[in-house]
């Protein structure tokens, strides 16, 4: 039976799929009724904000007529979902060529390189919600022989850029300290300022207009208003991050 | 991983002090379909933290100076403890120091362009002597800038002190530069037996070699460990690791007045405009200004001097204005009354309906004009006023007074995790203990050695070698964050002080009204206010439990000290 799902945080549209017994989430995603939340809210299927509403269809059932007495194979389309996190050091160069320990869900998984954009890419399960990558990076002179960087990640968990906790997250990921809760509207002028410097090389001349996010936080998908944009409003600081950050 | 490391160690000289640890965050990431996986991907970079630091020195250098004076010699000892201790944490093998960068200020008076050259002399001064980098030395001494006049006075200053151990100082004169005839003799001759002692000839002249050897001595005698070694940095030891050449850049820059700590207020700047007298005093108030810092960054950490956002030292600061808030020309602006850094920070205020007002930010503590500097000073002990929680101690003697434990040791466990930083210390003269705050609401204990008789003649401070039984200090568990604010109205407000200053026998929200009146009587008692209004005897109550400002002296009378301190 159809019916209407309210996203919580940390969940994306492969993983709701997986849930519901669909084996391609544009099933669920290319449906008329989820029109608004494609174009007027402008989510991505994997990065979907709390309480964001999402219509989920009835599933088909197909048949297929085959012989008895002969074994078939039948191949479900199931779209593979990846892990892509570009490494950048603190200068902000791409670490290339660095090998990478993965785990899963706690489980360990194939180690994987960087590329010479920095790129590590592992393909991962859709229910998948955490990970970490023990990052081997490339020795200084006078360092450890092998100095690691370890990166909890929690998969699904970033949340739309037009929101103070999507600006943040973005931030907070490429090494400007934006803060550590919504509240902290004054360390994201700071962040914000910083990431804008960065990318023009020129002196940010306007602080960041700002809209605050519901008080409970934006989290609770009973209070988070999805249509509301908050955080920094500047669309030119917000496209940047977007690029910046790769989603 | 061992515990965090947390020394806050301040005296008139200057400040060493880690910063608080900060906490590790996951990357929010979003996973990526095989059809996006040609634009979409997730970004991890490093950050780039500050662990510590060193200001030198907290009275600053003397006015349009770049001469570091012998009274940082404690400091630098402070700081070579710190930095022998984060060493000692280092995974590699050998051990490393964890990497510095060295940033000069200049008060906010006198011109930007020559503010900034002259905090570039002061960290370059400071590089000088942690590298033992005498020719940086010599070119602030052949190459004066401005009043940053090196010559004889930095000479006598260095004479001034005993180089070596055992040694008298050479010069006893005062160090005034040989205005006079008597200081010129003095000094002439103190240079001329420095160097019949070293046998590296005579007279009152010092060539290039002499001047580089008596640089060293100096260097070397205010400069040293703990145990008397000498403590040195190389090149490598800094963030750019030596990279930016000759420049520095990366390692060691000046930041001009941009960031000062302490502005005055306009009426008063307009005033010592007009008044050479009140020009002297505003000179005096803003030594706090005049200052050099060593921020000490997390193992590991090596920048690109071409991507470093300062200008080196030696620059002008138009690169420095690029990396401004775009409101800095309001954070430095002197408005109505005078403003420190780290006070009254916040700007932004979000009512119920989340409609945020803003403060104007040159009504704030937010003095400083460059972002990329205050993201390491805004958590520093060295910059900013950390919050602190401030309790006095006192006991009941036997005449029905109270007397403060002052000189006591003690031990504070300031937290309630296996991590939590645990600090010792000893009280002051006021029986006053402040802690850093690391969290607004939390558990600690303190464990003070009360134990000890308390006859006015056994009240002095215990020795540093003397050893002690912390097992026997008496344990104080501190509910911290849990007073209600000073309101006279309050009955919880008025209970938790009076349980504070020893009333009632057990945890004040649950007192009955019997157990309240008990104690609100015997207050009024103790205090001769049998006869008060109920609000004047709510009023004393928290008078004498919070602490305001800076304690008076100790009396054995509460009623004579009630006005001044905390809670």
């Amino acid at each position: 039976m159809s019916k209407t799902r309210l996203v919580q945080q940390g969940e994306h549209l492969s993983g709701i799929a997986a849930q519901e017994g669909f084996a391609n989430f544009h099933t669920i995603w290319d449906r008329p009724e989820n029109e608004e939340l494609r174009s007027s809210l402008h989510r991505d299927p994997h990065v979907l904000f709390p309480g964001d509403s999402l219509f989920v269809p009835d599933r088909e059932d197909r048949e297929e007529s085959r012989a008895t007495d002969a074994s078939h194979t039948f191949q479900t389309e199931i779209r593979p979902l990846f892990l892509r996190v570009k490494l950048l050091d603190i200068n902000g160069d791409p670490i290339a060529g660095a090998n990478s320990n993965v785990t899963i869900d706690g489980a360990a998984a194939p180690d994987v390189a960087s590329g010479g954009d920095g790129v590590v890419e592992q393909r991962i399960g859709r229910t998948a919600t955490t990970a970490e990558l023990t990052v081997h990076l490339p020795p200084a002179d006078d360092g450890p022989p092998d100095p690691t960087w370890k990166l909890p990640v929690k998969i699904g968990s970033l949340n739309p850029v037009t929101k103070c906790s999507g600006q943040q997250a973005r931030l907070n990921n490429m090494g400007y300290f934006a803060g550590f809760s919504v509240k902290d509207l004054e360390q994201l002028v700071w962040a914000a300022e910083e990431f804008m410097c960065d990318q023009t090389h020129a002196r940010v001349t306007a602080r960041p207009k700002l809209a605050a996010p519901p008080k409970e936080g934006e989290d609770d998908p009973a209070t988070s208003q999805p249509e509301a944009e908050t955080g920094v409003l500047d669309k030119a600081i917000r496209d940047k991050l977007k690029t910046a950050h790769g989603f | 991983m061992p515990d965090p490391l947390v020394i806050i160690d301040t005296d008139p000289t200057g400040i060493v002090a880690t910063h608080p640890p900060r906490v590790a965050l996951p990357i929010l990431a979003a996973p990526v379909p095989d059809e996006q996986k040609g634009k979409n991907f997730n970004t991890a970079r490093q950050h780039l933290i500050a662990i510590g630091c060193m200001r030198l020195p907290n009275r600053g250098f003397a006015f349009d100076s770049s001469i570091i004076s012998p009274q940082s010699e404690g400091r630098f000892t402070k700081f070579a403890q710190l930095m022998q201790a984060l060493r000692d944490r280092d995974e590699a093998d050998p051990k490393r120091f964890p990497p510095c960068a060295v940033f000069g200020h200049a008060d906010p008076t006198g011109k930007d362009d020559y503010n900034k050259t002259l905090s570039g002399r002061r960290a370059l001064a400071l590089y000088g002597v942690l590298t033992r980098k005498v020719e940086i030395w010599d070119e602030l001494f052949l190459n004066s800038f401005g009043g940053d006049y090196w010559g004889t006075k930095a000479i006598q200053t260095m004479l001034s002190i005993s180089l070596k151990s055992g040694e008298d100082p050479f010069y006893t004169g005062p160090v005034d530069g040989a205005k006079t005839s008597e200081t010129k003799k003095l000094t002439s001759d103190a240079v001329d037996q420095w160097k019949q002692k070293r046998q590296i000839g005579s007279g009152a002249g010092l060539d290039a070699t002499q001047r580089h050897q008596l640089f060293n001595e100096y260097m070397d005698a205010i400069c040293h460990d703990a145990k008397g070694e000498r403590f040195v940095l190389e090149p490598t030891d800094f963030i750019a690791k030596g990279k930016g050449g000759k420049s520095l850049k990366g390692d060691v820059q000046g930041c001009g007045e941009y960031n000062p700590i302490f502005l005055l207020s306009k009426a008063k700047e307009d005033l010592a405009a007009k008044d050479e007298t009140l020009a002297a005093v505003r000179n005096d108030l803003y030594e706090v200004d005049r200052r050099a810092l060593v921020f000490i960054f997390e193992h590991g950490t090596e920048v690109n001097p071409k991507k470093w956002p300062c200008p080196a030292a030696r620059e002008g600061g138009q690169g420095c204005k690029v990396r401004f808030w775009s409101d800095a020309d309001h954070r430095r602006k002197e408005t109505d009354d005078d403003r420190t850094f780290g006070e009254n920070m916040a700007f932004l205020t979000v009512d119920e309906n989340n409609v945020i007002t803003p403060t104007p930010i040159e009504q704030t503590g937010n003095t400083m004009a460059c972002r990329f500097y205050q993201a390491f000073a805004q958590n520093s002990p060295c910059e900013a006023k950390l919050k602190e929680w401030v309790i006095r101690f006192k006991v009941p003697t036997f005449n029905g007074k109270t007397q403060v434990l002052s000189n006591r040791r003690y031990v504070v466990k300031a937290g309630e995790s296996a991590s939590s930083p645990v600090i010792r210390g000893t009280t002051d003269e006021f029986g006053v203990v402040r802690i850093p705050m690391f969290d607004e609401q939390t558990s600690m204990t303190i464990w003070l050695d009360a134990g000890r008789d308390l006859t006015p003649e056994d009240d002095n401070p215990p020795k540093d070698d003397q050893p002690v039984d912390e097992s026997k200090f008496l344990p104080f568990v501190l509910d911290c964050g849990a007073l209600k604010p000073r309101d006279t109205d309050n009955d919880l407000a008025a209970k938790q002080r009076l349980y504070n200053l020893g009333f009632g026998e057990h945890a004040p929200a649950a007192w009955t009204d019997n157990e309240f009146a008990n104690a609100l009587s015997q207050f009024r008692h103790r205090n001769n206010l049998d006869n008060a209004s109920d609000d004047d005897v709510r009023r004393a109550i928290m008078k004498q439990h919070d602490l305001v400002g800076i304690p008076a002296p100790p009396s054995d009378d509460d009623s004579t000290n009630s006005d001044s301190s905390s809670n």
